[in-house]
């Protein structure tokens, strides 16, 4: 009897102190990418659309506050990306070709520009 | 005859010269005593009775101790024995006793129409004339034929008027003493009292007595009665009535004398200066000059030219005689004519117009025919300070209403243009609003409304076939805009519309403004005085309220201001509204997608706006930072975008390492979360040690039991 009664309370006393060690309830996983703009260099099609953004702002093609919206964008699309919100990325990401038209793609494949990130799974799948 | 009877005829003619003169000198001795003399006395011994003594109004003198002696009328001779045996009465050796004339004086009275009535002692050779300007002269209105002398109530009537005129004193009684000298007023001053002058009196007429006064009326200066002078003509009666007006038919004058009327032609004799034709007047004559319209000429080649002209009047057209030929002899027409528009009434009731301007600047016009019976008329030039609408028929008529300096109807010809029209209305005024002009077109029985912006045309130009084309009848308005945009309560029919933009929210002076498609948004934004301080410029909404079924647009005024991209500002039109927002509006006035929740253990949890370029530091600032109890190695933030996805970012290892790649992604509409310390696992690590041991503790007790 007096086996089974420190048998339980042994048991009682882990499983609580395994309970409210917080491994019950995790915290989210690490945040990244806030200012992943800063980064480089870009995916490929964040890269030609960069280019395009620089080309277009000495050219005065296209008309600056549509430049800056299409930046905005662009910013937040890199950010998402890195962030791992791909599919926030993507709308964003065709925000900005909207905003700036057609975007001549010329970049190298993204194995050779960048590792593989959370997105490109994503990306693979879309097509 | 013998030369003895010859000399007895001269002695007695000698004789009885010496007769004659002796009489004569006797009765120069005469001289009756009057009223009013002095006489001086001389009494030797007696001082009482030696000096002056006047004859008092009884002709009594008032001697000392002897009493009153009436002498008047006595020869001097005769007044001393008189007084001499008076005086024997009372006093001895009175045969010392003298008295002769001093002094002749005489007591009148003047009264009536002179400046100073009253009692005079006049010299006693004192005339009528003397007696009234002794009295101050006469006054006007006095009623110089008429003068009376009242003498023991007796009434002597003398002309005065007719001394003046000839200077014979035989005319004006001799006055005695106590004479009452009575200077009449003229009837013609009527019953009332009241101040007038000569010349408005001698205007009035003289004329005083209805039987001989002579009467002129009708086209005459003066029209009135004057008296008739023995002589006169009738050429002094028009003049004594101020000769004759310029609408005197001089050659038709009518004189009635003696119940017969004559025709005298002033005209013919001022020609001729024959006395012949000059008629005869008599006393109570009446003289006419009529009017000399009253002349009607009437022939079979007779023309009528009448308005403007020199001379107006009826001229005789014989076959051959032409229009300019008329004129001619009608004098032309005078500065105030209007050659434009001159009318030419036929005999058949046909009416032609005339353009006399355009004539002699060699146009192709030609002057009208003529034909006897006709008649020309010279209208007046319209003038714009005494306008009368009645001169131009409504088809050479065009309105000009609304903000112009001279609204009214205005004289059109189809050579003159729409800025001919504004232009003599005096141009449009400081409200006037000439973006926006309104032409109300006629045709065919129906007006319909065509704008024209003016204000555009005169800027930049343009091809003048593009300005409207006015014709008579047309109504041109100008609009007027309110003084005020704020006084859009009384006067916001003045504008329309579709000239006005609304502006409201944050700005200086919201209102209605004013509005064309050649100002933008900046312009409109000056003119409600810019944005307030608390503006939220970066989220302007526009309504366009022309366009159906259209979304409000946002404008970022912010955004146009870092980059001066015009397109930034979207092109408005009028009717569209603005609405600037207030940065501290209701937090239910600001869209989800716009802001970043900030909840938890911060200074200042709340909604923040949010955009691309900030970071979650900018936002954890912007809501005072967290707080001491924040667990700042587990921030959390929540992404709400297409997925929905959790991270928490641990500000305490960033702010030690600078590795900006910790920093979490977050957008507007996002969710941040800080939470306190007793969310950390040790917290609740310990949390839980805590409810165990109580756990083992109630255990422990239970088995002891």
């Amino acid at each position: 009897m007096k086996r089974h009664f420190n048998i339980f309370l042994a048991s009682s006393l882990a499983g609580s102190l395994l309970i409210l060690s917080g491994c019950a309830q995790p915290w989210p996983q690490r945040a990244t990418g806030g200012l992943a703009e800063r980064d480089l260099p870009y995916s490929v099609v964040h890269a030609d659309a960069a280019e395009a953004i620089l080309n277009n702002r000495s050219s005065r093609k296209i008309a600056p506050a549509r430049l800056a919206e299409a930046e905005d964008h662009l910013i937040i699309a890199i950010r998402e990306r890195a962030a791992g919100l791909c599919a926030d990325s993507e709308e964003n990401t065709f925000a900005v070709s909207n905003a700036l038209g057609p975007v001549p793609h010329h970049r190298q494949p993204i194995e050779q520009l960048e590792s593989a990130g959370p997105c490109d799974a994503y990306a693979g799948d879309q097509q | 005859m013998s030369a003895l009877q010859k000399l007895l005829a001269v002695f007695t003619m000698l004789l009885l010269a010496g007769i004659l003169q002796a009489a004569s000198a006797s009765a120069a001795d005469e001289t009756r005593l009057r009223i009013g003399d002095v006489m001086s006395l001389s009494l030797p011994g007696e001082e009482s009775l030696t000096g002056d003594f006047a004859i008092d109004r009884n002709g009594e003198i008032a001697l000392p101790e002897i009493g009153p002696i009436r002498i008047v009328g006595m020869s001097i001779a005769k007044a001393e024995t008189a007084t001499r045996q008076a005086l024997a009465k009372a006093f001895r050796n009175v045969e010392r006793f003298s008295l002769r004339l001093k002094e002749q004086k005489l007591l009148v009275a003047v009264a009536g129409q002179v400046t100073k009535p009253g009692t005079l002692e006049l010299p006693g050779d004192a005339t009528v004339e003397v007696a009234i300007a002794s009295a101050g002269g006469l006054q006007a209105g006095a009623q110089l034929d008429r003068l009376k002398i009242i003498r023991d109530s007796k009434e002597i009537t003398f002309n005065y008027k007719a001394y003046l005129d000839s200077g014979d004193p035989s005319l004006l009684p001799q006055l005695q003493p106590l004479d009452v000298i009575f200077v009449p007023i003229s009837p013609l001053t009527g019953n009332v009292q009241i101040d007038f002058d000569a010349a408005t009196l001698s205007r009035a007429g003289d004329g005083a007595e209805d039987g001989k006064a002579v009467r002129v009326f009708g086209e005459v200066a003066n029209p009135a009665q004057f008296a008739y002078k023995e002589g006169m003509s009738i050429v002094d009666l028009i003049m004594r009535a101020g000769g004759v007006t310029r609408y005197a038919a001089v050659e038709q004058i009518r004189l009635i004398s003696s119940g017969e009327p004559v025709l005298f032609n002033l005209q013919a004799w001022l020609d001729t200066g024959d006395p012949s034709l000059l008629p005869k007047m008599v006393p109570g004559s009446t003289v006419f000059v009529p009017i000399l319209s009253d002349q009607i000429k009437r022939g079979k080649h007779t023309v009528y030219v009448m308005g403007e002209v020199a001379k107006p009047g009826a001229y005789d057209a014989q076959p051959g005689t032409t229009f300019i030929d008329i004129l001619a002899n009608a004098g032309g027409p005078t500065r105030y004519a209007d050659g434009r528009q001159m009318r030419i009434l036929k005999q058949g009731g046909k009416v032609m117009m005339f353009d006399m301007v355009a004539y002699t600047e060699g146009g192709n016009v030609k002057p009208p025919k003529i034909d006897a019976g006709d008649a020309i008329l010279v209208p007046e030039k319209t003038d714009n300070l005494q306008p009368s609408w009645l001169k131009t028929p409504p088809d050479r008529a065009s309105h000009m209403l609304g903000a112009v300096y001279k609204p009214g109807r205005y004289e059109w010809s189809d050579e003159m243009s729409l800025f001919d029209l504004i232009a003599n209305a005096g141009g449009p005024t400081e409200s006037g609003d000439l973006s926006s002009i309104r032409i109300l077109v006629n045709k065919d029985s129906r007006a319909k409304p065509v704008i024209f912006d003016m204000k555009a045309f005169i800027e930049n130009g343009g091809d003048l076939s593009t300005v409207p084309q006015l014709h008579a009848g047309y109504t041109v308005m100008v609009p007027e805009l309110p003084k005020d945009p704020t006084d859009n309560k009384s006067q916001w029919l003045a504008q329309s519309p579709d000239r006005s933009i609304y502006i409201m929210g944050a700005v200086g002076s919201p209102g209605r403004y004013a509005f064309n498609t050649t100002m933008g948004f900046l312009d409109i934004l000056g003119a409600a005085d810019g944005p307030t301080s608390k503006a939220d410029l970066k989220r302007i909404r526009v309504s366009l309220r022309g366009k159906a079924n259209a979304d409000p647009i946002v404008v970022d005024l912010v955004r146009y201001m870092e980059t001066g991209d015009e397109a930034s500002c979207r092109r408005l039109e009028p009717g569209d509204m603005i609405y600037i927002p207030d940065r501290e509006r209701e937090w239910t006035d600001i869209a989800t997608a716009d802001t970043v929740r900030v909840i938890g253990a911060v200074a200042k949890p709340g909604r923040y706006l949010f955009n691309a370029r900030m970071t979650i530091l900018d936002l954890l600032a912007e809501a005072g930072g967290p707080n001491s109890d924040a667990l700042q190695r587990r921030i959390v933030v929540v992404n709400m975008g297409k997925e929905v996805k959790a991270f928490h970012f641990d500000l305490e290892k960033f702010v030690r390492s600078g590795d900006y790649s910790l920093l979490p992604v977050v957008r507007p509409g996002d969710t941040v979360y800080v939470p306190d310390k007793t969310q950390s696992n040790h917290a609740r690590f310990m949390e839980g040690i805590k409810d165990a041991a109580q756990v083992v503790g109630l255990l422990a007790a239970i088995a002891a039991l």
